[in-house]
Formats: structure tokens, C-alpha cells, sequence
């Protein structure tokens, strides 16, 4: 662990450790609530993925979000220039995680606490304030990319995703095979990711 | 290969192996802890496009509530056990299996176990349906119908016999039969050619029961709950309500009936009845906007009438929709301030208006301002405060979507830029119990650009009966939402918040600019004040109701 946070630091030089959250030490000017508020929704999609990756239930993870942003509203001032919005309103996020994991009684969550905790230094540690800002982004790419497919894999990915079907129950709504299904699946996602990735270079080139 | 594992950390039943290669994968390598980091964000992406992607294509396909085509098959469906011969290994991977060839012996004793426990089967069903025929013989109607249940909505029973049967659409109903309602339940019930009663959530009605020693096809009684009545003037002898505290004799009138353990409560739509109290005998005639309450203990029915409606905060009010043109797409402004913004109806055959007021929206569509807000913008923006009004009853059914489904709203893209919004659901729209909110943003200096985060009600408060919301936001930064009169949530925002609105945006009502947060169910009045309603302007609202279906019964449809 502490090795990864030698590491952390040698590839961003400009933050310390302070206490246990993530500071950057410049002189920035304190933020206005809006300017606070405006801040944090940049990194709204992301927070719901840091969420979700915890909770491993996308709507509670919606919820832990928006929860935590009804927190930001009253904690603005605590805010300190010296700190990162983005690392500062996860840490918000969490707390509303643990709530909400604790009150759902979420077992495989609360049971195993170390994995738990490895998720979390895993998410923490490889998506940082910039990966988190260009969520919006790539979300944005995603949905150009998904208007794009065709109605089955389309259909796939809808079913798969949102309805939470399985394989097994998509290819038997679909009269295919599971591993066609799968395959179909896999396939999708990479066009996706390829598509994706071409659509965010476009947008960066436009800027 | 990690991939797939990390798949299943999404699903439920992750197993003790493949936790624990989790655990190492993440403990140890550094590189799957990226691609894990990565997965997740790409998953959790992939929700909320796909939960756009399957709106669009709801709203594309027209259609409403679940998709036979699409919908999801039940998990019991899929076929399970040894006859299934794809074996999953791991997800993505599917090895085929043989099957052992089973011994001819064990083959043969398993034929007979089956051809027993078939028997007994066929044998149990044909005593079962033996059975049920004999009781549907025995409880075949001998009484003649004298109503027929014309709408249901929500848990309806008709009790018989001391039997309980979920009510359906013409179902008939014979003297002594009951019509129950469930606490979200709505019956329509025709009685004879153009008399018509609505029984609201919570209420029992029996039918035909006999009255003051006379037996006739128009008594009902009304055991405890609402009734709005609706009859023509021809029914002879007169139709007969009934209730613990009263009898009302009716003839052609429309009105509506509340019976409570302690009183019955009267009130006039139009014509007249004639009240006698069971406690005196005394007899009251009531008239149109007159309303009586006949209490269970007073000793003299009580006559409440001729007190004139509560009347409507009228000052500051900045746009008025009322749905009474009946026909046509248009709904004008009734506010009678400068230049009205009436709205435009996108897809007329997405809605039907209602006798007397209101506009139904059945399926998805938009109600947008003819050209944009700009005199709400700048009288709103002037003033600092707002309040936003509405008379409505959401349908049963919502929209299956990722986002809030807009009553009202005043935005130009909601990704981006929401000025105003009143909405059924919060963000998390994906489990249905969470559709059951109120939600509200507003742009202003302590939210976002789309106004979040948003003022929710508590869940379960969206209900499909008529409902009278009510969203305040004064200069001094509190916001405060009010349901039938009662405020449920309220915040305080810093006192120097002030509206932060983008001028040049249309106002819509049951959907929002892009056409993908499509809202269903009844407008009965919408207004927007550009003040802060006082809480005795909001219950002068709540008690001044809807013209002809005030103040708590709608008429059916």
C-alpha cells in the first residue's frame, strides 16, 4: 500500500498526503458555493461509478450520489482551497456507500470487507481527477457510438445492462445460443470501445 | 479472463474460488487493478447509456409498460436441470456435456414413477376443475345484474357470497354484491344508461341493498370511503346512497359522498339531493356548491352550505392552464397577463380531454409554449421567487426511463441546462418503487446548470389519485413542497440565492424539449406564480380544488 502511494506521488508531484485525503498544495482562491457545486457535477458520472463499483447496485449507487450532493450543499465551506473537489466529494460518496451498505443490508458487500476495501483502493488509485472528468465525456462518445448499432446487438446490450437479464435469458428470448449471445455481447462492447475512443479523439481535436 | 471475473462481481452468487482470485488479482496486480478501475467506469457508463438507448426506443416503438417482445423473461423460465445440455463454466464459456446414457432398468423405473405421479396429476386436476365447476355452477349469477364495473384501476374486488373475486372491466354486479377498493384503487361503475358512480381508493360500496323498507334497483351504500355520484335526471324511483350517518335521495345530480367512522360528508357538484340524517330524521336539502356533513353522534344533521369556495391566489400569477377546451391541440394560458403562452399539444392523438376539464396524456408526448417563456423569465428573474402548481393524477403506469418524468419544465437541454423542473421520480428511475417521488430542480446560484440536486418528496408519494402539488421557492433560499395542502419536504438555502435562469427557453408541460422524458397521466390545472405562495395562499389552493371535480372526488372519465 504504501508503496502504490510512492508511486502516486512520484507521477503527481504537486500532491501531498494530509491526513488521509488528497490534497493539492497550491494557492487557489476559495470557491463560491455555485463554483463548488458546478465542480463536483463535473465528476458526477464518475462518483456514480465509484459508487457503483462499491455497492455493486447501480441505482443505490445513483442514490449515494445524489445524497451525498444534498451533503455538499450544506458542506460547502468546509471546503478547502487546498483540496481536490473531486477527491474530496468521493469522499462524501463513501460515507453515503457505507450508509447505504449498511442500511440495505447488503451482505456480500459488508461481509467481506477486504475486498471491499481492495475495490476501493483500486478505483481510488487508477481513476483520478482527470479520468473522472472525462466520464461526461465518454459518455457522451458512448451514446453517438450506440446510436450506431444495429437493432440486435443493440437489443443485447439493452437487455443485458438495463433489463439485467442474463445470457442464459437473453438467448432464450432470443432463440440463440448462450455462447452467442456472449459472444455477440463481446463483440459489441469492443466495437463500442473502439468507437468510443475515435469519437472522444474528435472531441478533443474540436477543442 | 479477468474480465469475465469481474463480470460476476456484478452478479449476485460470486463464488468462494472466484472471490478469492479476485482478491489476489487485485491485492497483486497492478495491471488488473487498472483494468478492474477501468471496468467499472465503462460498466457503469454502459447502465446509463443503455437506459437512455432503451427509452429511446420505448418512445420510438410508441408503446407503453412492458414490451412483450422486450420483456424481460422470468428467471423461472429458462430451462433448468439435466436435460439441459449446455453447461455453464464460467460465464462466456459453455462447454458441451455428454449426457451418461441412463440404464435401461433405472430407465424403466423412472418411466413408471413418471406415469404414477402423471396419473396423480391428471387425476388431481380433474377433482380440482370437478371442483371449481361445481362452485361457479353453484355461485352462477341467479340475481339480475343491475351495474357493471366500467374501470378498474389498481386492487378492485367484488366480494360474493363470501367469496372475493379481483374485479375486471365488465364485471357485473347483482344486489348484495360488494365493490371494495384497494388504498390505490379505482372503480368506474355503470349503472344502468348514463348513471355512472366512481369509487375511490379505500372505499366499500354495496350494491342494491335495501333501504328504509323499500328494495330498488338504484341503492347502493357506502360503508366507508368516496363515491362521486353522477346520475341523469330519468332514473325512477330515485337512486338511494346509503351510508352509516345518512341516506341521500338523489335525483339527477352530480356529487360526491366521503364517509368516515365519525361523519358522512356531502358536497355538490350540480342539482340537487335530499339528506336525511339517521340520527334525527331530519331532512336538508342540498343544493349545488352547497356541501352537509351528518355526523354519527349529533343529534341534528349539520348543514354547512352556501359558504363560498376558497378562492385562488391570483396575485403574481404568471401562467394558467385549466384543460377545459375540450378539443383541439391548443391549451391557452388563462392567466390574463400580457401576452399569453398558450401551449401547443405535439401529438393530439396522445391525449383526450375530459368533460368538463382536464387532459389526459395516454401516451408519451410533448405540451410545449407556443414561443418561448420570456415574460415568465423576466417577471420570475424580477421578482426572485417562484411557485409552481399543479392539479394532476399520474397514471398507473410510468415510462420506463433513467431519468424523472416531467410535469412541468423549463429547460432547453437536460443534460445541460434545466431552468425549472417538476417532476414524478428522482434520478434513480430503474427500480419502479422509485418512480413513486416527486422530485423538483431549480437553477438557481446554490445548484447546478439542470438544477440539481433536487428537492424528492419521501417514495410512495406519487399516488394515481387526483393530488394537489405545490413547489415554493422564496428569496430568502427556502424551497418547500407541499401535497394536497401538507407540506412533506422543505430546505433552506443560503438567503442570498437567487434564480439563475437562461433566458430564451419554451415551457412544457408532460415531457421535457428532447421528447424522452415523456409523463403520463391527467393535467387538471398547472400554474406558475413568480412569488412564493404563502402556506394560507397554498391551503386556499388546495381547498379551491378543480372546478367540477373539486375537492376531492374527479369525476369518471
Amino acid at each position: 500500500m504504501f508503496f502504490q502511494v510512492f508511486l502516486h506521488q512520484k507521477e503527481h508531484p504537486e500532491i501531498d498526503r494530509i491526513g488521509d485525503e488528497t490534497t493539492i498544495s497550491s494557492g487557489m482562491p476559495q470557491l463560491t458555493q455555485r463554483e463548488v457545486m458546478q465542480e463536483a457535477f463535473r465528476y458526477r458520472e464518475a462518483l456514480i461509478a465509484y459508487a457503483y463499483g462499491l455497492l455493486r447496485d447501480w441505482s443505490l449507487a445513483e442514490d449515494a450520489v445524489q445524497e451525498a450532493f444534498l451533503v455538499l450543499l450544506d458542506k460547502w465551506r468546509e471546503y478547502k482551497p487546498e483540496y481536490k473537489v473531486y477527491t474530496w466529494v468521493r469522499r462524501m460518496v463513501f460515507y453515503k456507500v457505507q450508509e447505504l451498505s449498511r442500511s440495505r443490508k447488503r451482505e456480500q458487500v459488508s461481509q467481506d470487507e477486504e475486498l471491499f476495501g481492495l475495490v476501493r483502493h483500486a478505483i481510488d488509485r487508477y481513476i483520478d481527477e482527470d479520468a473522472a472528468a472525462r466520464q461526461g465525456q465518454m459518455l457522451k462518445a458512448l451514446r453517438l457510438c450506440m446510436a450506431k448499432l444495429d437493432a440486435s446487438a443493440a437489443r443485447i446490450l439493452v437487455s443485458y445492462y438495463w433489463d439485467r437479464l442474463s445470457c442464459d435469458q437473453i438467448a432464450a428470448q432470443l432463440k440463440r445460443t448462450v455462447n452467442a449471445v456472449w459472444l455477440a455481447l463481446s463483440r459489441t462492447r469492443k466495437k463500442l470501445r473502439q468507437c468510443a475512443a475515435r469519437e472522444l479523439a474528435e472531441m478533443e481535436a474540436v477543442r | 479472463m479477468s474480465e469475465e471475473l469481474f463480470e460476476k462481481y456484478f452478479e449476485p452468487g460470486l463464488s468462494a474460488e472466484e472471490t478469492a482470485e479476485l482478491k489476489r488479482l487485485l491485492r497483486q496486480d497492478a495491471d488488473a487493478q487498472a483494468v478492474f478501475a477501468r471496468f467499472v467506469q465503462e460498466r457503469s457508463l454502459l447502465i446509463r447509456a443503455t437506459g437512455q438507448l432503451a427509452a429511446a426506443r420505448q418512445l420510438a416503438s410508441g408503446a407503453i409498460g412492458e414490451d412483450p417482445a422486450s420483456a424481460p423473461a422470468p428467471r423461472a423460465a429458462v430451462p433448468r436441470g439435466p436435460q439441459r445440455r449446455a453447461v455453464r463454466v464460467r460465464r462466456g464459456q459453455h462447454r458441451r456435456v455428454r449426457v451418461p446414457a441412463v440404464q435401461p432398468a433405472r430407465a424403466r423405473a423412472w418411466g413408471w414413477r413418471l406415469t404414477g405421479i402423471a396419473a396423480a396429476v391428471v387425476v388431481g386436476f380433474g377433482l380440482l376443475l370437478a371442483g371449481r365447476l361445481e362452485r361457479v355452477r353453484l355461485a352462477a349469477p341467479v340475481r339480475p345484474a343491475l351495474a357493471q364495473v366500467a374501470e378498474v384501476r389498481g386492487q378492485v374486488f367484488v366480494l360474493r357470497d363470501g367469496r372475493r373475486t379481483a374485479a375486471r372491466t365488465g364485471h357485473a354486479l347483482a344486489a348484495g354484491d360488494t365493490v371494495r377498493t384497494g388504498p390505490a384503487g379505482h372503480a368506474g361503475i355503470e349503472w344502468g344508461i348514463g348513471h355512472r358512480l366512481a369509487l375511490r381508493a379505500g372505499s366499500e360500496l354495496r350494491v342494491g341493498t335495501a333501504a328504509a323498507g323499500r328494495t330498488g334497483p338504484g341503492h347502493v351504500r357506502l360503508a366507508g370511503g368516496r363515491l362521486h355520484v353522477d346520475i341523469e335526471p330519468s332514473l325512477k324511483p330515485p337512486f338511494l346512497v346509503q351510508t352509516p350517518h345518512a341516506r341521500i335521495a338523489v335525483v339527477g345530480t352530480r356529487f360526491s359522498v366521503h364517509v368516515t367512522d365519525a361523519h358522512t360528508r356531502t358536497e355538490m357538484d350540480s342539482g340537487t339531493v335530499r339528506i336525511t340524517a339517521k340520527a334525527t330524521g331530519q331532512d336538508v336539502e342540498l343544493r349545488q356548491g352547497h356541501y352537509a356533513i351528518t355526523g354519527k353522534d349529533t343529534a341534528v344533521a349539520a348543514l354547512a352550505g352556501a359558504g363560498p369556495r376558497p378562492v385562488r391566489a391570483v396575485r403574481d400569477l404568471a401562467v394558467l392552464y385549466r384543460f377545459e377546451a375540450g378539443a383541439g391541440a391548443r391549451v391557452p394560458d388563462r392567466a390574463g397577463v400580457g401576452t399569453p403562452i398558450d401551449l401547443r399539444i405535439l401529438d393530439p392523438n396522445a391525449v383526450s380531454w375530459l368533460p368538463g376539464g382536464g387532459l389526459r396524456v395516454a401516451r408519451p408526448t410533448t405540451l410545449i409554449s407556443e414561443q418561448t417563456a420570456e415574460r415568465l423569465f423576466a417577471a420570475c428573474m424580477r421578482r426572485g421567487e417562484i411557485t409552481v402548481e399543479a392539479w394532476l393524477r399520474p397514471a398507473g403506469d410510468v415510462i420506463p426511463q433513467s431519468h424523472p418524468a416531467r410535469i412541468v419544465g423549463i429547460a432547453s437541454d437536460p443534460l445541460s441546462n434545466i431552468n425549472l423542473m417538476l417532476a414524478q421520480g428522482s434520478v434513480s428511475e430503474r427500480e419502479r418503487a422509485r418512480s413513486t417521488r416527486y422530485s423538483v430542480r431549480l437553477r438557481t446560484s446554490a445548484t447546478s446548470d439542470i438544477g440539481e440536486p433536487s428537492l424528492v418528496t419521501r417514495t410512495g408519494a406519487v399516488q394515481p389519485r387526483l393530488t394537489h402539488l405545490i413547489f415554493t421557492h422564496d428569496r430568502m433560499g427556502r424551497e418547500q413542497f407541499f401535497i394536497d395542502g401538507a407540506r412533506v419536504s422543505q430546505r433552506e438555502q443560503p438567503a442570498d440565492t437567487r434564480l439563475r435562469w437562461e433566458p430564451g427557453r419554451h415551457l412544457t408541460l408532460a415531457n421535457e424539449m428532447t421528447h424522452d422524458r415523456g409523463w403520463l397521466g391527467t393535467l387538471y390545472t398547472v400554474a406558475i406564480y413568480c412569488r412564493a405562495l404563502t402556506d394560507e395562499e397554498v391551503a386556499a389552493n388546495f381547498q379551491a380544488g378543480v372546478p367540477g371535480v373539486q375537492p376531492v372526488a374527479a369525476r369518471l372519465p
